[in-house]
């Protein structure tokens, strides 16, 4: 347990407090108490002193969690359960009890993770950009060209390596060492908020890597933009708005496009969770049914368009059965210039 | 073996009931529901204590579900216990003797608002929060606004007869409903007479507000509501005395005014939370908040003459920005890192209510008996006196011990002494076992000592709805098998 020994403090504090069940997706969408913040921090106090033992149950609950950290929010301390809860994940990768399925979606990113390959990315430009999904790397570039900057683009192909260090699992210090060593020195542009808020956390030089969000707002009041003047309801990435506590950049690009924004419940930096992505590896209906309520939340608007800011949440929420249409950050903007 | 077969026949016919994946065995699950806010739950297993667990835990996803759930449960013979959100204090949703935990979760729906009569009708799964923001969306509120609103459930509140901050103008839980469908412990379904006031009769929802579970779950209830109200106002009085404090709100409360809210808080609750959380750099002697809400014109007017009364009493006025910081941020000490849950100390909280005449000798009688014989353990007897009525109001002592046992037995046995002690001299002085968290497990021992021959009343209504006294056996202190 000496990973999660490191959050001692957070345990401590919530491992009886239930104040913030309330706002936790895992706990609604399972209703079990088990899966809540107050649940897993009596878990881990049991744990630590020894009056529990992990078995196969237990562990599956560690990876019922967003870790979207909504819950930490209620307190007025330093705690962070969502690091203690991914912190358990490391010891749990440790005590090699990982469940199987979580281990093979791990092989598969290890596997197609090109930060870890013998030779790493080689690329030069002003600036860099970190995508993963295939989607992204285009739009990117267009937005690039137009504002004449020569972008370095990585792909990192269908998953992100964030997923790596939110799995629990060590490789991902060598994903964020190959990283820092691309294009050293130079601003790199984040796709992923998972993956910004890791490079924040972990990184040695967290300061030169900037969310996606945060670049469009920076860089689009000096770009030739079109107007859309259209209305759309927000979803926003837990880890921008918590995790990175930038809750004004998003709505700052929608602004400049002049895309207005019908308010759902649970916004800025009470945002829900989508039910992506560790979630989904573990319990796939847990994860829909919190995406479910997120949706049923947006629909609740009136408005008809969801816009989203991370790839993740874009894959939990298109396809839904609400009518609504998903878009992404990145096409919306790149689609006016 | 046997015992194997049966609970493999009973959890597949729950699995029928409600649906597999609404029924749990798993070990993490009984484990975090062998606890639930109480000291004694949570303290046995911090220490090691062997966990009180239940074998099933089910969600019903509606009230015939919970039905079918009771009634089998009545022909297996296994203890039923109801729960909300888990976060009594009191060890009332806690399975001690094995059986079936119906977690209400599920059932959170709002069902009905009635903007004509004024009223909301919700399964008592939801939790209060969740059913106050969905009100304020739609400019109405229950005007229910309890320290653990955001962790306990509308069925909690109602088991337990819970208080809000605003009770004293708008009443407890109990004054609040105006019917209740309730699962009896046959499994038949009940509701309650449309309002509570008539001559059709005794009130039927009388007996199951605050019977926590030992007579029948109540899985839906229609509440009054209010509109939000135009203007508040907040003040903070300070007092030369405890006593100076206690009587300005009792002469307020028999003038026929209607605070929403006054607080008083003793020496050292006024450290403890005024300055501690509040941040507020206060004297020592009796610290009050008073605040109203309504209509502004008559707020102001209700403040001017409770004015005239705390100036009779010498009361100082601090101003409104005391008043309003409590407002803002009185949740604030619930939540870490404020919250002594969050800690391994040995505390309590014995609240109670009386008659204002024994108001004040109940609270003297608590703090010098604790203080004194227990002096050997370091104990500190601190208190607000919150929720206040024209009859009288509650006292909310806390107890902290300072040098407490290592030993988990002694610990226990420590906690449950102060408890006895201070609850008994609270009764002996004209108070009552409890003002609003409920009974559980902790208080039962006392409910004949508080009763008397009157417990019988209570017994014989268990025998008739319960002959099989599967209804959460051991709360209440009501005599079972």
């Amino acid at each position: 347990m000496k990973h999660t020994q490191e959050y001692i403090k957070t345990v401590n504090e919530w491992r009886n407090c239930p104040m913030a069940n309330y706002v936790c997706a895992a706990l609604d969408a399972s209703k079990t108490e088990a899966n809540g913040p107050k649940g897993k921090m009596f878990f881990l106090s049991l744990l630590i002193q020894g009056h529990m033992d992990w078995d196969d149950q237990l562990v599956k609950r560690f990876y019922e969690c967003c870790l979207c950290n909504r819950c930490s929010g209620c307190g007025f301390g330093d705690t962070d359960i969502a690091a203690a809860v991914n912190a358990a994940r490391f010891d749990i990768e440790e005590l090699d009890m990982m469940p199987q399925t979580v281990k093979d979606y791990i092989k598969k990113i290890k596997d197609a993770n090109l930060w870890l390959k013998a030779s790493p990315v080689d690329a030069n430009g002003d600036i860099g950009f970190i995508t993963f999904g295939g989607k992204h790397a285009a739009l990117f570039d267009k937005i690039a060209k137009t504002a004449k900057v020569k972008a370095a683009i990585v792909d990192e192909g269908e998953f992100d390596s964030a997923l790596l260090y939110e799995l629990g699992t060590k490789d991902y210090e060598a994903v964020v060492k190959a990283i820092d060593g691309f294009l050293p020195g130079k601003k790199v542009v984040v796709d992923s908020p998972h993956l910004a808020l890791v490079l924040k956390k972990m990184s040695y030089a967290p300061q030169r890597y900037q969310t996606l969000a945060a670049y469009l707002a920076e860089v689009l009041p000096g770009l030739p933009v079109k107007k859309i003047s259209k209305t759309v309801t927000l979803h926003e990435p837990c880890r921008l708005v918590r995790g990175l506590d930038d809750e004004e950049s998003l709505r700052k690009v929608l602004d400049i496009l002049d895309v207005k924004i019908k308010e759902m419940r649970r916004i800025k930096e009470d945002a829900r969770c989508c039910g992506g992505p560790t979630i989904k590896i573990v319990n796939p209906v847990m994860s829909s049914r919190i995406a479910d309520t997120r949706l049923t939340m947006a629909a609740e608007t009136g408005a008809t368009e969801v816009v989203v800011a991370c790839s993740h949440c874009f894959d939990n929420f298109e396809g839904n059965d609400k009518k609504l249409s998903i878009t992404d950050l990145l096409s919306l903007v790149a689609g006016q210039l | 073996l046997s015992k194997t077969l049966q609970e493999f026949w009973i959890l597949d016919e729950l699995k029928d009931i409600v649906g597999p994946e609404n029924v749990s065995v798993e070990d993490s699950d009984k484990d975090i529901y062998s606890i639930d806010v109480s000291l004694p739950t949570r303290t046995w297993a911090d220490r090691g204590g062997l966990r009180p667990r239940p074998d099933f835990i089910v969600f019903p996803g509606c009230t015939e579900e919970v039905s079918e759930v009771v009634q089998l449960a009545n022909r297996y013979d296994i203890p039923i216990i109801p729960r909300g959100a888990g976060a009594g204090s009191m060890g009332g949703s806690v399975a001690f003797t094995g059986g079936i935990i119906i977690d209400m979760k599920r059932m959170n729906k709002v069902v009905r608002l009635d903007e004509f009569s004024y009223n909301v009708t919700a399964q008592t799964g939801i939790m209060q929060i969740h059913l106050e923001d969905w009100l304020n969306d739609r400019g109405y509120t229950t005007k229910h606004y309890p320290a653990s609103i955001y962790c306990s459930s509308l069925g909690g509140f109602l088991a337990c007869r819970g208080s809000g901050h605003f009770s004293s103008k708008y009443g407890k839980i109990e004054d609040l409903v105006l019917n209740m469908e309730v699962v009896l412990p046959d499994g038949t379904i009940i509701n309650t007479l449309p309002v509570p006031n008539h001559s059709a009769g005794p009130s039927l929802e009388k007996w199951f507000l605050g019977s926590e579970g030992i007579f029948g779950i109540i899985t839906q209830c229609t509440l009054k509501i209010k509109k939000l109200p135009e203007a508040y106002r907040f003040k903070a009085v300070m007092f030369d005395s405890l006593h100076d404090a206690l009587e300005t709100a009792r002469k307020i409360m028999i003038s026929g005014l209607k605070p929403a809210v006054i607080r008083i808080y003793d020496e050292g609750d006024t450290q403890q939370i005024i300055k501690n959380v509040l941040g507020e750099d206060v004297e020592a002697g009796g610290y009050m908040i008073i605040g109203f809400d309504g209509f502004k014109e008559v707020v102001e007017a209700e403040e001017n003459v409770a004015k005239k009364i705390w100036e009779e009493q010498n009361g100082r006025d601090l101003g409104a920005d005391p008043g309003y910081n409590w407002w803002k941020n009185r949740f604030n000490s619930y939540f870490p890192p404020y919250t002594l849950e969050s800690t391994r100390e040995l505390y309590c909280v014995v609240d109670s209510c009386a008659l204002h005449e024994n108001v004040e000798k109940i609270y003297n009688a608590m703090k010098s008996l604790i203080e004194t014989k227990f002096a050997q353990y370091d104990v500190k007897f601190i208190a607000h006196f919150s929720h206040w009525y024209d009859w009288g109001g509650s006292i909310y002592p806390h107890y902290i011990v300072g040098k407490k046992p290592q030993d988990r037995d002694e610990f226990m046995r420590l906690n449950n002494e102060i408890w006895c002690a201070a609850t008994s001299a609270c009764i002996d002085n004209g108070g009552l076992l409890n003002e609003h968290h409920g009974l559980g497990v902790q208080l039962s021992r006392l409910m004949k000592k508080q009763y008397g021959p009157a417990i019988k009343v209570l017994e014989k209504l268990k025998l008739g709805l319960d002959p099989n006294f599967i209804m959460n056996p051991g709360k209440l202190g009501v005599k079972g098998k």
